[in-house]
């Protein structure tokens, strides 16, 4: 099943390509491996790992290796067995050093093998984060609008000074590692099959591991992220089963998990939701089907809140069914959170917050203590996790919920943050210039 | 009746007091290290305003104490020294361009350019758009200019096409700043203006800001009407709008061209200032907020920040405010026409209603019960033809349009005579948070 080109000294970076049954986004990706800086089969190769599927994936593979548009492509297949599965079936057969994941709807731009390969230049133990433009349907779908800004957000504030990094960083959409960092994790672990999860717990391995992240926004893709409303809650419902999984797998994560949000934070209906998710029959399909027309219709109205409110509301239920399918009952979810502490983390503000906050838990909810000249002031709550900047959040979080203990402070110790005022009266009180 | 106008930094020490004869009253703008705290109104005392009366009005205030209580403990919090830590824009902050467009008045002109040139921040540009002009006063002004040390950093440039966002899309398109910040040719700005105006830019998704515009003078009743009634405060709050946050047919509530900055490469690629609308056409004003609602849908953020400071001199006589009321409703019910028709947006019916029967409804009401809070009747019903004028003007201008943009080579012609420079497209109560 695999063509190989002739035997030749192994290039730099292999690129790897998981795809399941999207034969046209497929060789969208390969025509801008093709039209990379970097040149092709020299400097990087391309392994493509069709993941089952019944288009015809294959032959349009087969008629590129013939063509030899994209030297140094090569291409297997294997019987389903998931995304994780696939990448780590890629990497197996490459030969590269440096491993490149790319998702089979990320095209690549000119300059992105480029810059994964220099930053990768001094082999020092990084993965390299690219950057995922999402695409915007010209018709601007509800749905993409919304997805537009969580992926600009999140590549924003990775990439912004003084933020924790977070194994939610590692998306395998774009992103690289050396090869034999990713050999010593054990790679992509196959359990996850469904969507999501997998990528997130190698990310929390490697960082374990002492591996470091790097963001690099100019390492960038094309996302082309087609997603009908239906197809969004079948994700929810499978991110729910990756959560249980991954609290199983590392029991640390666990209170960072969607899961263990403090559900007293809730409005009544998302309470009511996560609730009918419990119940033995849950929603009836009929009212699901009217919930998805009901969603049509605010997007034909153009009623954008209406409709985030009720997609969030459904993904709320659906991600809670899949965690009630993967853990079986309310009870068990109950004795699963009851074994993951909430973490209790400190910060001292002796100094105001600290430059470096790097050892911030942002996955999730957690207990903040605060201490300043070695007391302790009190403790704040975090509900949910962070991802804006740390430093201007936590500023904002103690400026608002935790004013009082502060100036307290201040009291005891006679400090005034307004500072003193200045020693000559400039006594600029006049209102701006030429008054009649 | 006329208001003195103070503006009062709490970070130094007070004045006894400040002249104000001839006056009852004067609105205290109250700041910190130039962050905005609050406006109180205070009565003067024997023609004077006592620096003793404002020490008690602000101790008195709880808004102003949790602003700078606020304030304080972010700033020392992320400065870790007493005192505020924003002084100086960050290292690497986009570069800039203003971008006044103005018809007709030199002199209006002259004070809010000699206030640009004071601005302290890092250098820019300055472009004046001189808009369809009736004689060569701004131009003339402009060569004044350019003599002068300063002089070469304001540029001048002229669009013979009527209409304020034929102008606004010029200076966009001939700008070299990242950000091109508008402001009205009757506006003095605040030195801190440009530098608090970028800040929000920091965030690749805010795609545009805007900021405050308290009133230049307070001298007439027509100026104190169009402050109650027309006034352009969307309060005191910082604040970040997006989808989510605000529907977008009430993007008027997010700010008004006197002052707002954007991403001057999404004004061009987006057409942003859609050219048969806001002031010099038939729609009169709304050119600004429909630049909103575009961003607004296509998930960007809309910064509103109070810090950044304009003072904008209102029209004195009754006549002008009748007009600018008047363009208010046109402009405002063209805009929201235009979300329904154009974008299928039902919730502009929504907006729509919810403005006329906060403001519109309730003035005429006012009118009706003869109550002393009402306005000249005049003015009420001026403000109620722009209800039916709106949505007409909204047909009309996309006629003239397709017209133009099918005989590309642009000719001068007639236009409607409206405010050039209208201050504020949408001024519904609800609708802009009063």
């Amino acid at each position: 099943m695999t063509a190989t080109s002739a035997a030749a000294p192994a290039p730099a970076i292999a690129v790897v390509v998981p795809s399941y049954n999207r034969r046209g986004p497929l060789e969208r990706v390969l025509e801008g491996l093709a039209r990379q800086t970097a040149p092709a089969g020299a400097a990087f190769e391309t392994v493509v790992v069709l993941d089952g599927g019944t288009d015809d994936s294959a032959a349009m593979l087969e008629q590129w290796v013939r063509d030899g548009r994209l030297p140094g492509l090569r291409w297997l297949a294997q019987p389903n067995s998931g995304q994780a599965a696939a990448r780590n079936a890629g990497a197996a057969a490459a030969r590269a050093p440096v491993l490149l994941f790319v998702d089979d709807d990320v095209v690549p731009e000119p300059e992105l093998v480029a810059r994964h390969l220099a930053r990768h230049g001094a082999g020092e133990r990084i993965a390299v984060l690219g950057d995922c433009e999402l695409v915007r349907d010209p018709r601007r779908s509800m749905y993409l609008r919304f997805v537009w800004g969580w992926w600009e957000d999140l590549y924003h504030t990775r990439t912004r000074p003084a933020r924790a990094v977070s194994y939610h960083d590692f998306c395998a959409g774009n992103v690289s590692l050396r090869r034999d960092d990713y050999l010593a994790s054990g790679g992509f672990d196959p359990a996850f099959r469904g969507y999501g999860g997998e990528d997130y717990e190698l990310g929390f391995r490697l960082l374990d591991r002492g591996v470091r992240f790097v963001p690099d926004r100019g390492a960038r893709g094309k996302h082309y992220h087609r997603q009908t409303a239906a197809g969004v809650l079948r994700t929810s419902y499978q991110e729910g089963q990756a959560d249980v999984l991954l609290g199983r797998k590392h029991p640390a994560l666990r209170g960072g998990l969607r899961l263990m949000w403090d559900p007293t934070e809730w409005n009544p209906d998302e309470r009511r939701y996560t609730a009918l998710a419990f119940t033995e029959r849950g929603m009836s399909p009929v009212v699901l089907r009217l919930r998805l027309l009901l969603l049509a219709l605010y997007e034909r109205l153009g009623l954008s809140r209406r409709w985030h409110r009720q997609i969030s509301l459904l993904q709320a239920y659906q991600y809670t069914r899949g965690v009630r399918d993967a853990l079986g009952s309310r009870e068990a979810l109950l004795a699963y959170r009851a074994e993951a502490p909430i973490p209790l983390q400190e910060v001292d503000v002796t100094h105001g917050l600290p430059e470096e906050l790097s050892s911030f838990w942002v996955h999730g909810q957690s207990d903040l203590r605060v201490t300043a000249h070695g007391e302790t002031l009190g403790t704040v709550h975090i509900p949910r996790p962070i991802h804006a900047p740390l430093r201007e959040y936590l500023a904002e979080l103690l400026a608002t919920r935790f004013a009082t203990p502060l100036w307290l402070m201040f009291e005891r110790r006679g400090i005034s943050p307004f500072g003193a005022p200045p020693a000559s009266p400039a006594a600029e009180a006049a209102p701006p210039a030429a008054l009649p | 009746m006329p208001t003195r106008i103070l503006d009062v930094d709490i970070a130094h020490p007070l004045p006894d007091g400040w002249d104000a004869p001839g006056y009852e009253e004067a609105l205290v703008l109250v700041r910190w290290h130039g962050r905005v705290l609050s406006t109180l109104r205070l009565p003067c005392v024997d023609g004077r305003v006592r620096g003793a009366d404002v020490r008690a009005a602000v101790a008195d205030d709880r808004a102003t104490a949790e602003r700078l209580t606020g304030h304080a403990l972010r700033g020392w919090l992320l400065g870790g020294t007493a005192g505020p830590a924003w002084e100086a824009l960050p290292a690497g902050a986009p570069s800039w361009s203003v971008i006044v467009c103005t018809r007709d008045r030199p002199d209006d002109l002259r004070r809010c350019l000699d206030s640009l040139l004071a601005l302290d921040a890092p250098p820019g540009e300055i472009v004046v758009v001189d808009n369809a002009p009736s004689d060569d006063a701004t131009a003339r002004l402009l060569a004044s200019y350019a003599a002068r040390r300063d002089g070469h950093r304001v540029r001048y440039e002229r669009e013979d096409r009527p209409g304020l966002n034929w102008a606004r899309a010029r200076g966009a398109r001939v700008a070299g700043g990242e950000i091109v910040a508008y402001t009205d040719d009757d506006v003095v700005v605040d030195a801190g203006w440009v530098a608090r105006l970028l800040e929000p830019f920091a965030d690749p998704r805010v795609a545009a800001a805007s900021g405050l515009a308290m009133p230049l003078e307070l001298e007439t009743e027509a100026q104190e009407l169009f402050e109650r009634y027309g006034g352009f405060s969307r309060g005191l709050r910082p604040q970040t709008f997006d989808v989510l946050t605000l529907a977008p047919a009430a993007a008027g509530r997010a700010g008004a061209g006197a002052n707002m900055a954007f991403r001057r490469a999404l004004v061009n690629e987006m057409a942003l200032f859609d050219v048969e609308m806001d002031g010099g056409t038939v729609t009169h004003s709304g050119g600004d907020t429909y630049a909103f609602y575009r961003l607004l849908l296509d998930g960007y953020r809309i910064a509103y920040t109070p810090d950044a400071l304009v003072w904008h001199r209102h029209r004195r006589d009754l006549a002008s405010l009748r007009r600018t009321l008047y363009g208010y409703s046109v402009g405002g019910f063209a805009f929201l026409t235009r979300c329904l028709v154009q974008h299928r947006d039902a919730e502009a019916v929504g907006i729509a209603l919810e403005w006329l029967v906060d403001d519109h409804v309730r003035l005429l009401a006012r009118v009706l019960l003869r109550r002393r809070s009402a306005l000249p009747a005049g003015l009420v019903l001026a403000y109620w033809r722009g209800v039916f004028v709106g949505p007409v003007a909204y047909f009309r201008s996309r006629r003239r349009e397709r017209r133009l943009l099918a005989s590309p080579p642009p000719t001068s012609r007639d236009t409607e005579a409206g405010e050039p420079t209208g201050p504020r497209a949408l001024a519904p109560s609800k609708v802009t948070g009063r």
